[in-house]
């Protein structure tokens, strides 16, 4: 049992890995900081758990008979109740990487779990359902002359509809050679709209990606496939000759760019700026590129740090100097920026429909924190929070709205 | 019998050293034989420049800054244990040579530096003992149950015999220090000398722990030592 | 070209990313082998993900044609 997870993880075991896995002291510091032990009390879900689990199951079941072997090892090896705390201890996981917070040695589990996921696809263990997106993602280049035209087509009659709404003489330009900014989207015109706005207001140069930011290779460790997915949209961001790359309000998205980008394509990529849409607008913002009436909105709200723009990106401060400007009543939760609750709905587990019940388990103390602030409206800049945190205003009944951010920044414009 | 003293006093303290050193080299190359890191792994906020990640990551070994923040008790414990540990370290280094220019410094004679040591050496002593009995019990209650494996009590099991029998030295016996400098510098100059007596049996048990642990350290989590640097740098990088 | 008659029709019209292909990946196991889906949907952007999906699992696109604003795909089951 499970060789095919073993053979597949070693040949994975990156250096980082392999010392993570031989210094882990499991001094405990990470118990308090996983949201899914916190609240499920299951041995598998404790960071250091999971990293010595994948450890017993790499050495194998000891074969030499001797007691003092077995006892020192632990060869509890590969039965089936392994199996089992594996499959959790691998996907019942956001990678949200607050335990490398925690961590005294900042052992970094996200790491761990996304070459145990890739190897327990391998036997097919785990919701198939976001490599099957995945795989959709990488075929996407492929079929994407087919689309074009209907694309295209498509962000016309938006625009038409925006400079009936907005302003006369808005544009979304698409396949625009010599662009300054190549804005890469979500599926959905709700990730279209509001940057239409703020690009128009900014007089930006910018030209909208055929492509989708999203990566789901990238939730299931598949590296290989994140990398060729992504390529898509590097060769098309190299075909028009753009300055910079904006990846939309979506956390596993921006942290390929900006942390996988450059060990992905180094040399293809060099020169061609990387920057997720709320560092952009903040910029805007920052430099009067924009203007927005102050004061817009007057209810309290509060600002939910995605764990992939936060602690994974270093994206704190700009969402916060974006909120300052519209809002009267901005609310911190407790706690926040590195230390920030993840929602729960994090590492692809939004794709996969099995994994509903333990996301809606694993959101309760960002339900907790939400309740404590006495917030109405939860601004984010992800969409897997975006969904997560409607999904836990349904669930608990927390009377919320959810918002987000670069929305907010275009409903106050000041033209 | 006197094959296995003369073994133990003379022979086997260099094979501990030698699969000390050996060991911990085997283990650098084995991680270096991996592929490196496949991405920046990043955690934010990090420190500017190639020094201030070397900085933040020395503040952050000497003070556990970062479990400061997180966990008060546990940083307690460890800062502690880790700090009495340093401590013995420094001090043992008088086994083979000695602070010299502190002692010129300080205009110290030889009873006052015995005097200092005693006291130095006593509090260490304690410093490093207690919070292992904490950290030990620790590992039999709640989650840290489930998490700890042999290793962990192996680990604490070897320090705590070495810091018992050290103690029991110290306190107790008050054995004759020259002695015993005579004999470890003599086995770090090749120039053998006698055993000594005076530190009882104890001295034999905490010697051989001590043996043991060398032994153990490169193919345990004592690798952190170094390791930790690495694991801090790439957060950092 | 002949008037494709759909098994079942699946309405992924406003949902978000990436519903759209998670709802026809679990509908099209509802169906049998040869037979035919029907999805509605609203975004551009999901009607290259629906095409991709179709290309990755090997499963046909039959046909997809737009009207008032919205997209219609007709999948046939091939696995």
């Amino acid at each position: 049992m499970l060789t095919r997870f073993v053979d597949t993880i070693r040949q994975r075991f990156s250096r980082p890995l392999q010392y993570y896995q031989d210094i882990c002291v499991r001094c405990g510091a990470c118990i308090d900081a996983c949201h899914f032990y916190v609240v499920s009390g299951d041995p598998a879900h404790i960071p250091a758990y999971r990293m010595t689990l994948a450890k017993k199951v790499m050495q194998g079941r000891v074969s030499d008979g001797n007691r003092l072997h077995n006892w020192y090892r632990e060869a509890w090896g590969q039965e089936s109740r392994t199996a089992a705390e594996l499959e959790r201890a691998m996907w019942e996981c956001t990678g949200c990487r607050r335990c490398a917070v925690f961590c005294p040695f900042a052992l970094d589990t996200a790491l761990l779990v996304s070459a145990g996921r890739y190897s327990l696809l391998q036997e097919g263990i785990g919701p198939q359902m976001i490599a099957e997106i995945g795989n959709a993602e990488v075929s996407k280049g492929e079929i994407i002359e087919m689309i074009q035209e209907f694309y295209v087509d498509q962000t016309k009659e938006l625009e038409a509809r925006l400079q009936k709404e907005f302003a006369p003489d808005l544009r979304i330009p698409v396949e625009k050679e010599g662009a300054r900014v190549l804005y890469v989207p979500l599926v959905g015109e709700h990730a279209i709209v509001p940057l239409a706005k703020v690009f128009h207001a900014a007089q930006e140069d910018w030209t909208l990606s055929l492509f989708t930011a999203t990566n789901h290779s990238f939730f299931v460790g598949d590296m290989d496939k994140a990398r060729q997915a992504a390529h898509w949209i590097v060769q098309e961001a190299r075909r028009l000759g753009v300055k910079a790359i904006a990846y939309p309000e979506c956390g596993h998205a921006t942290r390929t760019l900006l942390s996988f980008f450059e060990s992905w394509f180094g040399d293809e990529i060099a020169g061609i700026e990387r920057i997720s849409v709320v560092q952009l607008v903040a910029s805007y913002l920052a430099e009067g590129r924009i203007r927005v009436k102050s004061g817009t909105f007057d209810v309290p709200l509060t600002y939910h740090d995605p764990c992939n723009l936060g602690r994974n990106s270093g994206i704190f401060e700009e969402p916060r100097a974006l909120l300052r400007a519209v809002a009267t009543d901005f609310r911190e939760l407790t706690p926040n920026r590195e230390l920030n609750w993840c929602c729960g709905g994090g590492g692809g587990l939004i794709a996969a429909p099995e994994m509903k019940e333990i996301r809606m388990k694993a959101g309760r103390p960002k339900a907790e924190q939400i309740r404590q602030t006495g917030a109405q409206w939860v601004v984010t800049t992800c969409e897997n929070c975006k969904t997560q945190l409607g999904d836990l205003n349904e669930h608990y009944g927390l009377g919320i709205e959810i918002k987000g951010l670069v929305d907010l920044v275009a409903e106050a414009l000041a033209l | 019998m006197r094959t296995v003293a003369f073994l133990f006093y003379y022979i086997t303290p260099y094979i501990a050293v030698i699969v000390f050193l050996g060991g911990i080299g085997y283990q650098l190359s084995r991680w270096r034989q991996k592929r490196p890191v496949p991405a920046n792994l990043s955690l934010f906020p990090r420190p500017q420049g190639r020094l201030g990640r070397l900085m933040d990551t020395l503040v952050d070994m000497f003070t556990l800054k970062g479990l400061f923040r997180v966990n008060r008790p546990l940083w307690v414990g460890g800062f502690i244990m880790h700090l009495g540990l340093l401590l013995l370290l420094l001090g043992h280094v008088r086994a083979f040579t000695d602070y010299y220019f502190l002692w010129d410094l300080l205009q110290w004679g030889e009873e006052q530096q015995h005097q200092f040591s005693a006291v130095a050496g006593s509090i260490a002593g304690l410093l490093f003992m207690f919070p292992l009995f904490y950290l030990l019990a620790r590992r039999f209650s709640g989650a840290v149950k489930w998490l700890s494996s042999p290793e962990d009590y192996l680990v604490l099991g070897l320090l705590i015999a070495i810091a018992i029998t050290g103690n029991h030295m110290r306190f107790v016996l008050d054995p004759d220090t020259h002695e015993i400098r005579q004999f470890l510098q003599g086995l770090f100059r090749f120039r053998w000398q006698p055993a000594p007596v005076s530190a009882g049996i104890s001295f034999v048990y905490h010697f051989a722990f001590v043996q043991l642990l060398m032994v153990y350290f490169p193919f345990s989590k004592l690798m952190h030592t170094i390791g930790s640097v690495f694991s801090k740098m790439v957060a950092k990088s | 070209m002949a008037e494709i008659t759909p098994n079942k029709v699946l309405d992924a019209r406003g949902l978000q990313c990436p519903m759209p292909v998670v709802k026809t990946s679990q509908e099209i196991k509802t169906i049998g082998v040869g037979e035919v889906l029907q999805v509605l949907a609203t975004d551009p952007g999901s009607m290259a993900d629906i095409t991709a999906w179709c290309k990755s699992t090997g499963n046909e696109l039959l046909n997809m044609e737009k009207g008032g604003g919205v997209f219609t795909f007709y999948i046939k089951r091939v696995r």
